[in-house]
């Protein structure tokens, strides 16, 4: 089993939102962030938009990382960055991934919908690991 | 030297039990009313000499005296945390499972007039938590700097954010206040750190809290007050639970104490989901939990009981139960009941005489049992998914607890025991409760999980067979 850098890099949230129990894709994600050493809260699945806030809170993250995974993700994410302000949690990064939206064929209009609505990155499917990686080490160095 | 006296200063007794060390045996008990408004001494050399007219024994013989107490308030906590459901839930179980009173709680950054709030409540301890290590650290920097100023002097444990520990420390101790550090309560989100924070606060109940209430005196006769009585209840639970080598029958259990006052319940169990379809939510409870529920008694709280109950089938339902075809109509029972709960609310040391009295004392204590445990237990809320439909579960499932007892003069000195416990059970009119289905009931029938949780400091095997001896299946 390999070991842990104890030392790690910055806190990131993650969880899959809303009523939904998809939970593979979580799992993977996981994994791969805990390599690159963010230091990985994993809320799991059916994760409330307060859930996330709450945990960000108290682990002082830099990062909340939302998958929705059954097209509700307008409904589930509404108000969440408003609501990251009125907690304290101004300028956390936002991302969002997984099927967002039923119907939509135009991957632009979908993304814009939900930068509207404040998140930093918006991810189709198929994103890998590797893109959420690069996204937080670009994202993080300019905020650093 | 082969006696162990073990007592517990409670707020209105001073009860005394003597113990024979080579067995593990009772050999009897006494106890005289608490003195604590003058010097404890008084009720606990008198309960000694009572206990000395019932078991002729001389204090040369005891080679281990201890006790635990709950007089002059208990260990009464204010905790300050970060956020409600996360360090603060965590420091609450942290505090109740260090037996004590927690008077209130305070989240996030403290305002002014929150620190004004607490310099009135003046509490025994401070228990300040907040971040996870490594998280969050400017509220728990600021609330340390405003507990600074506080016109108090209580001391302080800080179980936060370890990466700001000492500066907390230098903040508070250069600001003359006593502070004490220890691991944090919540190291990381899935994980809560319980054991430190119990530790550190019965270390301070020792150290500062039994001179500050005058029972340092008491230590002139007994050697050492070593907790308070809630703890010395858990550990005896505890022991039971555990076993003292490991091994035990009594895994998953719960102990129900009913009271005049206060009804606390103690579950020891994983609390794992018992079916497939259920997800666990919240943060993950420690394998022991304490709940007081300060609005449920049977004397001082009975017209807030008898307010509980869902309607009045639960008093004719259980009269007509154990009375069969002698009971009256419904408006006499009914009728009786509330002149009977009228009767109690002003008079609250009033004793059963009839048979309905005892069954009114009955339907109270029911009453507190199942209402106390209903608030302990986790719950489930259904969802509907794509997938069909999952439980979400908050808090632990304790549908399989397999031991129940019952202790507290209420439940013990009752002649229907077995109806009274019965109100702890799983419910199908609310099945999100996670109540005990099918629990074997039993009854602490000389009231010694406080003196087996003492013994235990001395040895654990004796005070596990004092415990087993004592409680009766019922």
């Amino acid at each position: 089993m390999e070991t842990e850098n104890p030392i790690k890099g910055p806190t990131i949230v993650m969880g899959v939102i809303g009523a939904d129990v998809h939970v593979v894709g979580n799992k993977i994600l996981d994994y791969a962030l805990r390599k690159a050493n963010y230091n990985v809260v994993n809320l799991g699945i059916m994760v409330s938009q307060d859930e996330f806030i709450k945990a960000a809170i108290e682990t002082d993250a830099k990062a909340i990382l939302v998958s929705s995974l059954y097209g509700h993700a307008q409904i589930d994410c509404r108000g969440f960055r408003q609501r990251c302000i009125e907690a304290g949690l101004d300028n956390i990064l936002l991302y969002l991934g997984g099927n967002l939206v039923v119907g939509y064929q135009n991957w632009e209009e979908v993304e814009k919908i939900f930068k509207d609505m404040g998140f930093n990155r918006v991810a189709p499917p198929g994103t890998t690991p590797e893109e959420v990686i690069r996204y937080l080490k670009d994202d993080l160095s300019e905020n650093k | 030297m082969n006696l162990a006296l073990l007592v517990d200063i409670g707020s209105t007794f001073t009860k005394s039990v003597l113990v024979d060390l080579n067995e593990g045996k009772l050999i009897g008990w006494a106890s005289a009313p608490t003195t604590a408004s003058t010097d404890v001494t008084a009720g606990l050399i008198e309960s000694i000499e009572n206990l000395k007219r019932e078991c002729y024994f001389s204090i040369d013989d005891v080679g281990y005296k201890a006790a635990c107490s709950s007089a002059s308030g208990g260990l009464r906590l204010v905790a300050i945390g970060l956020v409600p459901e996360l360090t603060l839930e965590a420091a609450r179980l942290a505090a109740m499972g260090a037996g004590a009173r927690i008077i209130k709680v305070y989240a996030y950054e403290l305002s002014l007039n929150e620190l004004m709030e607490i310099e009135q409540l003046k509490p025994d301890l401070i228990l300040l938590v907040g971040g996870t290590d490594g998280g969050n650290k400017d509220v728990v920097l600021h609330n340390a700097s405003l507990l600074a100023n506080i016109n108090l002097q209580a001391p302080v444990v800080y179980a936060g954010n370890k990466v700001v520990s000492n500066r907390i420390e230098g903040i508070l101790s250069k600001a003359g206040k006593r502070v004490s550090i220890t691991e944090n309560v919540m190291p990381t989100l899935d994980c809560i750190n319980v054991e430190p924070v119990r530790e550190k606060i019965r270390q301070i109940f020792i150290e500062n809290i039994i001179n500050a209430k005058g029972l340092d005196k008491a230590e002139r006769i007994i050697d050492k007050i070593i907790m308070p009585t809630p703890y010395a209840v858990l550990m005896g639970a505890g022991l039971l639970n555990s076993g003292p080598g490991g091994q035990t029958k009594y895994d998953d259990l719960m102990v129900v104490d009913v009271g005049g006052a206060t009804t606390d319940v103690y579950s020891f169990t994983q609390g794992s989901p018992s079916e497939p379809d259920m997800i666990c939510k919240g943060i993950k409870e420690p394998i022991f939990k304490r709940t007081v529920e300060g609005d449920l008694g049977v004397r001082i709280n009975a017209t807030n009981v008898a307010q509980c109950l869902i309607d009045y089938e639960d008093v004719t339902g259980i009269f007509r139960h154990l009375k069969g075809t002698n009971t009256g109509n419904t408006n006499e029972i009914i009728n009786f009941w509330e002149s009977r709960i009228h009767e109690i609310s002003h008079n609250t040391s009033i004793n059963p005489v009839t048979q309905d009295e005892s069954i009114v004392d009955v339907i109270l204590a029911r009453t507190c049992v199942r209402t106390a445990v209903s608030r302990h237990v986790g719950h489930v809320e259904y969802f509907r998914t794509i997938e069909g439909q999952i439980k979400l579960l908050t808090g632990k499932d304790m549908t399989y607890i397999k031991t129940l007892i019952g202790t507290g003069g209420p439940i013990v000195r009752s002649r229907w025991p077995d109806e009274i416990l019965a109100g702890a059970l799983f419910d199908a009119s609310t099945p999100t409760l996670m109540k005990p289905k099918n629990p074997e009931f039993y009854i602490d029938k000389n009231y010694l999980l406080f003196a087996g949780g003492l013994l235990s400091f001395y040895n654990k095997t004796l005070a596990y067979r004092l415990l087993e001896s004592n409680i009766s299946r019922i």
